[in-house]
Order: structure tokens, then sequence, then C-alpha cells
């Protein structure tokens, strides 16, 4: 109960006022901490709910995409610019930000151990691409923010990277080590 | 039917599905994959060019009054900003001071560089020749601000044209960068996504057979 209510009051802190335009109010605190935070949450909500889906891995992996699809908008300088401008559009980012990671944890268990692995893989190269460019390009991408933001977020994004692959290393580790050695029958 | 769509997913075709939805709705947004930035696409869905400037009364820093889609007789380069700004203003600021110190340096009198203030309210013409004075009285640049017109009617006219402006959620002023060449005809004929380099609109002049 009391990690459901922390969870609750964090999505509700990172969504609303005073916390939400003090982070929509320069681009790395949004690409850097409220985006992937709610994406995160989105994930760990799933675990708080009693949806489970029974899907066979084609679906799932569909289902999948669809998530990967809802971040891959909000990374449209067009829709962040709407997202910093408008009421609406904000609130939406964020909801679909939560959905997003909710769909990932709801279709990722039922998903092969290796198209799993590519997801993440998949995630990490979306979020590095998109820094190369935000931290390369010359010209202001985001109407919302000036270059000099742009550049800085691009950078911090290129820094945060690796250390999401050394997380997705250890996890893998993590889940072979708990998963035990092959055996011949397998 | 129902049992169809069902055979249908059970074919393992929802990853298919998916990716056409993402596809078709990405296209959909982006005016088929061609405005992926705000500038992009309030240019794309703005009238092809060439074009005649919205029809709009200006006043310019020394108080002479004049109409936009009545530039006549030399080449105009026009951009947007306002005096508070700091996001993407001191740059086009210092690119037209550039371009400026070019014109001089080349004896090139056809061009006048010209910027519109998208916040009236605060930048008065007054305001405009102090800032304009502070640039070190620059001949072949003209600061203005518009006249007898409504905030919110003037940045749909600039919309128009192709330039975005408008208010965030802090009620700060956010706008594109985007410049726009105008003919001695008085019709927009080019436009860049930012203040082009001097080679650039030596270019685009050239193009436009000077």
């Amino acid at each position: 109960m009391i990690r459901r209510l922390f969870w609750a009051l964090t999505v509700a802190l990172l969504m609303f006022p005073p916390l939400d335009p003090y982070l929509d109010d320069s681009m790395s605190r949004l690409m850097l901490i409220q985006f992937p935070l709610l994406f995160i949450l989105g994930a760990v909500g799933v675990r708080f709910s009693p949806l489970r889906l029974s899907w066979g891995p084609g679906n799932a992996l569909g289902l999948l995409i669809l998530g990967w699809g809802g971040v891959l908008f909000w990374m449209v300088p067009r829709s962040l610019d709407l997202a910093v401008a408008q009421e609406g559009i904000d609130f939406l980012a964020h909801l679909s930000l939560l959905i997003s990671g909710a769909v990932l944890a709801l279709s990722l268990p039922l998903l092969a151990f290796p198209v799993q692995i590519a997801a993440a893989i998949y995630g990490i190269a979306m979020w590095s691409m998109y820094g190369l460019i935000l931290s390369q390009t010359s010209v202001q991408v985001c109407a919302s923010f000036s270059l000099e933001q742009q550049q800085a977020t691009g950078v911090a994004m290129l820094w945060a990277a690796p250390v999401f692959l050394m997380f997705l290393v250890f996890w893998t580790g993590v889940l072979l080590v708990r998963q035990g050695p092959r055996r011949s029958s397998d | 039917m129902v049992r169809q769509l069902g055979l249908f997913f059970k074919l393992g075709a929802a990853p298919l599905v998916a990716l056409g939805l993402i596809w078709g709705g990405l296209s959909w947004w982006t005016l088929g994959f061609k405005a992926f930035t705000t500038d992009e696409f309030v240019f794309q869905a703005a009238e092809p060019l060439p074009r005649l400037p919205p029809l709009l009364w200006f006043l310019d820093h020394q108080g002479r009054g004049f109409r936009l889609d009545q530039l006549r007789g030399r080449f105009y380069l026009l951009n947007i900003g306002f005096l508070a700004c700091s996001v993407s203003c001191p740059l086009a600021v210092e690119a037209y001071q550039g371009l400026h110190q070019k014109l001089q340096e080349q004896k090139e009198t056809s061009l006048t560089l010209l910027t519109l203030t998208v916040n009236p309210e605060q930048d008065s013409v007054k305001l405009l020749r102090l800032v304009w004075e502070g640039y070190g009285s620059p001949r072949q640049w003209l600061l203005a601000s518009p006249q007898d017109i409504g905030l919110e009617a003037y940045w749909e006219q600039l919309k128009a044209m192709g330039a975005w402006v408008e208010l965030d959620l802090q009620g700060q002023l956010r706008h594109t960068n985007r410049t726009f060449l105008i003919n001695p005809q008085g019709l927009i004929t080019q436009s860049f996504a930012e203040v082009p380099t001097w080679e650039v609109l030596q270019a685009a002049l050239r193009e436009e057979g000077l």
C-alpha cells in the first residue's frame, strides 16, 4: 500500500506543478529527468496492477513496437515544442510515456530472452542517436530551447547511454545466473 | 469478421500492424517525413513560394510607417525576434551584424535587413531605436514593430507567412528563426531555416538575378 502511494505521489509530482513547469523549462531536465522517470514509473506501475497479458509472442512483439513508438513520438522536435507550449499536449506526453513504460513492462516478459535484450539495445541505440543528433547539430532543433541547451542535453544523453548499457549487461548477467546452466535436454 | 481478425493476429501480424501504425502516424505528423521540427512544419503548412508577405502595417525604429506587402524596389532579408529573447535571438542578432558588416564591406546597397518584433507590447519604437543605436546604427538594418493589430492576430499572420510564434506554459515567448528573402517585386521568393551565412545569401541573390 505504501509503495503504491509512493508511486502515485511520484507520478503526480512529476506530472503537475510546481515541479512540472520547472522540469519543462530546461531541455536537459525534460529529456534526462522527467521523460525517462515517467517511462520507468509506467513500467514499475505494472507491478501494482492486476493487469497481465497472456498473448502469444507475435502480439506481444506488436505491443512492444507500439510502446517504443510512443516514446519515439516524443522525440520528434515538433512534438516536444508542442508539449512545452500547450498544457493539454504536455499532459498527453506524460500520460503516453507512462503508458509506453507500462506497455513495455507488460509485453517484455512474454517475449524470448534474446528479443528482450534486442529491445533494450534498440532503446539504448535510439537514445544515443538522439543524443548524437542534439549534440552535433549546429541548428536549433527545438524552437523552445536554445542551441546551448540542446547541445548540452545531447552530450548528457551520450554520457548516460553507456550507463544504461552497463546496467543492461549487469541485468542480463543476473538473469542468466538466475536461469542456471543449460541442460542438454533444453 | 472477428474470427478473421483473430486469425490475422494469430498468424503473428501484430508487429506488422504496429509498425504500420507508427509509420503512418509519424508520416502524417511530419507531413510525409518532411517536417520534423516546428519550423519546418509551419513553413510547409504555409502557401508555397513565391508568395506575398502578409498585409501588415509596421513602424520602423525611426518611426517611419510601411506595409509589409508593399516593400518594393530592393531585396529585404526578413526575420523575427524580440528584444528580451535569450533563446535564439542572440545568435540571430550576431548573424545579422555579420551580414551587415559584409554588406558594408562589399558596398552592396540593394539589400536591407529587416527584423520584426514579435513582442510589440514591450518593444516600442523608442526602445527599438535605442537598441538599433546600440548595434552601432546599422544603415541597412531596420527594426520594426507592427501597428493596428492584436497580438494573437499578428502571430497568426506570421504563422501564415511560415514563422512560428507562441507563448509557452511559463508565459515565455518562443519563436523560430526562419528568415525570408523578399525580392524587388515584393514577393517572398526564398526562405532559410536560420539566418543564412554571407555565402548562402550571395548564392540566393545570384539565383534572383542580382
